[in-house]
């Protein structure tokens, strides 16, 4: 009979030979997990137990699944630009921001990571458009005002 | 600080200093408030036409005027903010966003059309 700590860290048995060759036929222990076998004083991988565990009964590792990317798409701060900044850059935004997540629905990862990276530059050039119409509306304004005094 | 934190602090932030702003001035009268190249040019509503005059009624609590001066900007807001709170446009099917640039383009050329109800979609200071 054996004991195993399983992947919980909790420790789990005794188990016996049959159990445990059951197991890692199925994956549900592997190479390294902790055995202590009845009767041992120390833990040793599964690989240490021949009689349990041959590398070829266990099914090769299952890769984790990929996390899903959180990949902005700056859809919020885009329709912010278009209504309130810089219509046509906010415009771009919106339509990079609408291919992020049209690029991440067909699993084109690097593509969505593109159009979101567009669609926070356009955001941003949105801004930017916003504080030079508001610089150069000021200056006319001052010029006038000052033209205006001129006359007085 | 973690992710959702800081941007609700960053978002609120922002709110802040965009109401006060607009409660202090009106875009009407203030001269750092640019105003809309294409519509200087044009005589055309784009689609955020009025949308800072709307803000300074909004900041005043002036709901029907800021209505009148672009009512897809003022639906926007709650919409806006929805998305802010929840952090969650990522998860928005993308037939979802094309149809609000459809919306967004829509409302700019609905709202050049000099008929009635047409106007209504136009800023009337």
């Amino acid at each position: 009979m054996y004991r195993i700590i399983g992947g919980d860290g909790k420790e789990y048995g005794p188990v016996s030979a049959e159990q445990l060759r059951q197991w890692a036929a199925e994956g549900r222990v592997n190479a390294q997990t902790q055995v202590l076998a009845e009767g041992a004083t120390d833990w040793k991988p599964l690989a240490a137990f021949p009689e349990l565990f041959s590398p070829a009964t266990t099914p090769p590792p299952v890769a984790p699944a990929m996390p899903t990317q959180k990949i902005p798409n700056y859809l919020v701060q885009a329709i912010l630009a278009t209504l309130f900044c810089c219509m046509p850059f906010g415009i771009a935004a919106i339509v990079f921001a609408a291919q992020v997540n049209t690029k991440l629905a067909a699993g084109d990862v690097a593509g969505a990571m593109e159009s979101s990276r567009k669609a926070k530059m356009w955001c941003w050039w949105s801004v930017a458009g916003w504080a030079v119409i508001a610089v150069i509306y000021l200056a006319f304004f001052i010029v006038m005002a000052m033209a205006g005094k001129l006359h007085q | 600080m973690n992710n959702r934190t800081r941007r609700l602090a960053v978002v609120g932030g922002f709110l802040l200093v965009t109401a006060a702003l607009f409660y202090v001035f009106d875009p009407v009268i203030t001269p750092f408030l640019p105003r809309c190249p294409l519509h200087a040019l044009t005589g055309l509503n784009c689609p955020g036409c009025g949308s800072m005059r709307a803000l300074h009624q909004l900041a005043h609590g002036h709901l029907s005027a800021a209505f009148a001066l672009n009512p897809l900007a003022m639906l926007a807001l709650p919409f806006l903010a929805y998305c802010t709170w929840r952090g969650e446009t990522p998860r928005l099917k993308p037939g979802w966003i094309w149809a609000l640039l459809a919306v967004v383009v829509l409302f700019g050329i609905l709202r050049n059309i000099p008929a009635y109800p047409f106007t209504l979609l136009a800023p009337t200071t």
